[in-house]
């Protein structure tokens, strides 16, 4: 089988960063800015995990393995503090809740 | 120590091994014993951080490494990692108030806050890509909630929503910045990016640059500072302390290090840094023009200081990390000031943080009001201050560093000349006699009298002999 080369899965990590980014940038539903964030971080693992395997280095996977769990870690606290957003004005859109100016 | 081929060195782990058992100490005595009063809980906290001290006292101007060279102490870590021990003691004191906000959790905010300094310190002494980011994301996670401890403040909650979100934005460049320099140079260490750095490969230049985004999100520098205002006003007013002072300390340990071991020279990829350092200066003083809320204003303020501390790395210099360190001290010391004050007033009650407040203070609360404006008068930088001698450490750095430091260095000056107006019209509001009907302030609480005359003595401290100061400060190097 012929090996997929690494320029492929780098332009792939490159093109899930910036569907990524502008996720981010046009959504205004936390929830849904949350996964483009998401997005962003496992397009950081790909680029890891195709450098580890081109230099056959292990650091690049442990980095990979690292970013997943932490992702795991920061989803639970960023949906939490989500819900309590929710709990209090049934709607967590980013432009609604601002109390603060200037 | 040797376990699976990983050596532990806990002398040069144990300032972190000591904040660990006191982060699970304070959970413990929370769970074993019933409604344990939060000054006992924050006491076991401070008295970690002593210990954190004494362990770290043995380690200065020490150089090793440890975890097969992944985490070091040496000129980077130590003075870094004395500020943010410091930093974690005031803020646990300033959140022993009466009315300060910590969830109805003290025992589980004392932790996340002991775990948070815990990633700070990881950041000073981590040589690798891998613990950089271990340690930025220890802190951040841990600030996130403590953010939202103010709850159902809508402002808190608000604060941390802000904040997840745009923390783990920055979070995401910075994955990304650091999968590309580890794509440039085949190892994850930072002394092997070095010789990448000589030769600037694309792929080293787009990682860089994602990765300088990923911190100027953390340091707060503009263009990145847009969350800065509404996280520091929303969040309680110990937390916006520590995240002033802590967050950018431990940023700037990083940030020195990288500039240092991988560039060790002015280079060309540098610029963009020197540009959001001008751009930070520039719209922090100014910003801080037309704020109403003293913890608004001191985040402007403090946008603003974070532009001026990456002056010390124009140059890439000798002395200029010794600046850098000497300016992080005294502004840990006059901003915590200012934190305690405005938490003092208010026995920790957020109202206190309107300028409104202020009015008159000085025929109210005369040391105070004194202590106040001392911190105000160093934080603009004038002369007979820590803050003053900080500034011209700095620009000595500026002029020394080629045209990109000079520009540095006049941005600084403009910088400080609008600054020393936004900190007058405080000081004049308390000093003006005012008619009428006057806030009431809370009574006297040692407590905050511990780091308001910390903060005195050491802004006098280092502003009358800073000379005593530098060399405690290079000889740690």
């Amino acid at each position: 089988m012929p090996q997929v080369p690494l320029n492929l899965y780098l332009e792939l990590s490159a093109v899930l960063f910036i569907i990524g980014v502008i996720g981010f940038l046009l959504r205004r539903n936390p929830i849904t800015m949350l996964m483009a964030i998401e997005l962003m971080w496992n397009a950081g693992n790909l680029a890891f995990i195709a450098f580890a395997r081109n230099f056959i280095d292990m650091s690049g996977q442990v980095f990979a393995f690292l970013v997943i769990t932490v992702a795991a870690a920061e989803a639970a606290i960023a949906l939490a503090i989500v819900v309590m957003v929710f709990r209090r004005r049934e709607n967590a859109d980013v432009d609604d809740i601002s109390v603060m100016r200037g | 120590m040797t376990i699976q081929g990983v050596n532990f060195d806990f002398g040069i782990l144990g300032p972190i091994s000591v904040l660990v058992i006191t982060g699970l100490v304070v959970l413990l005595v929370d769970l074993v014993g019933r409604a344990v009063p939060r000054v006992v809980l924050y006491g076991i906290g401070v008295a970690g951080c002593a210990g954190a001290f004494i362990a770290l006292a043995p380690l200065y101007g020490r150089s090793a490494t440890t975890v097969n060279g992944a985490f070091a102490t040496d000129r980077f870590s130590w003075g870094f990692s004395a500020v943010l021990i410091f930093t974690l003691a005031v803020t646990l004191l300033l959140s022993s108030l009466r009315n300060a906000d910590d969830g109805n959790s003290p025992a589980s905010y004392a932790a996340l806050l002991i775990f948070c300094t815990i990633g700070g310190l990881i950041m000073a002494g981590a040589t690798t890509l891998i613990g950089i980011f271990l340690g930025i994301e220890e802190l951040s996670l841990a600030l996130y909630v403590l953010a939202g401890t103010g709850y159902p403040r809508p402002a808190s909650e608000e604060a941390a929503l802000k904040y997840v979100l745009l923390g783990s934005l920055a979070s995401g460049f910075l994955i990304y910045g650091s999968a590309l320099l580890y794509g440039s140079a085949g190892s994850v260490s930072l002394s092997a990016l070095s010789a990448a750095a000589s030769s600037l490969p694309l792929l080293f230049v787009i990682g860089f640059g994602l990765l300088l985004v990923g911190l100027a999100f953390k340091l707060a520098l503009s263009p990145f500072h847009l969350w800065t205002p509404d996280v520091y006003e929303g969040s309680p007013i110990a937390i916006t302390a520590y995240m002033t002072v802590a967050v950018k300390a431990a940023t700037f340990a990083v940030l020195a290090r990288f500039v240092y071991t991988v560039f060790g020279h002015d280079s060309v990829a540098l610029v963009p840094l020197w540009l959001l350092a001008i751009f930070s200066m520039l719209v922090g003083s100014f910003g801080a023009l037309r704020q109403r809320n003293l913890k608004r204003l001191l985040a402007y303020s403090s946008i603003a200081q974070a532009g001026f501390m990456v002056v010390a790395l124009s140059g890439v210099g000798e002395y200029g990390l010794s600046s850098l360190l000497f300016y992080l001290v005294a502004y840990a010391l006059m901003n915590l000031g200012a934190f305690a004050v405005i938490a003092m007033l208010g026995d920790g009650d957020e109202a206190y943080a309107d300028i409104d407040a202020y009015r008159a203070l000085f025929y109210r609360r005369p040391w105070v009001a004194v202590a106040l404006t001392l911190f105000l008068f160093s934080l603009a930088g004038i002369p007979g201050t820590a803050g003053f001698y900080g500034k011209v450490l700095l620009l000595e750095q500026g002029f020394a560093g080629g045209p990109w430091g000079i520009a540095l260095a006049l941005a600084l000056i403009a910088g400080s000349i609008v600054s020393i107006y936004v900190y007058f019209q405080v000081v004049w509001a308390m000093f003006v006699p005012q008619e009428g009907e006057q806030p009431v302030t809370a009574g006297n609480s040692w407590l905050t009298w511990v780091p308001v005359a910390v903060g005195v003595a050491g802004v006098v401290a280092l502003g009358v002999i800073p000379q005593v100061f530098v060399s405690i400060v290079s000889s740690s190097m």
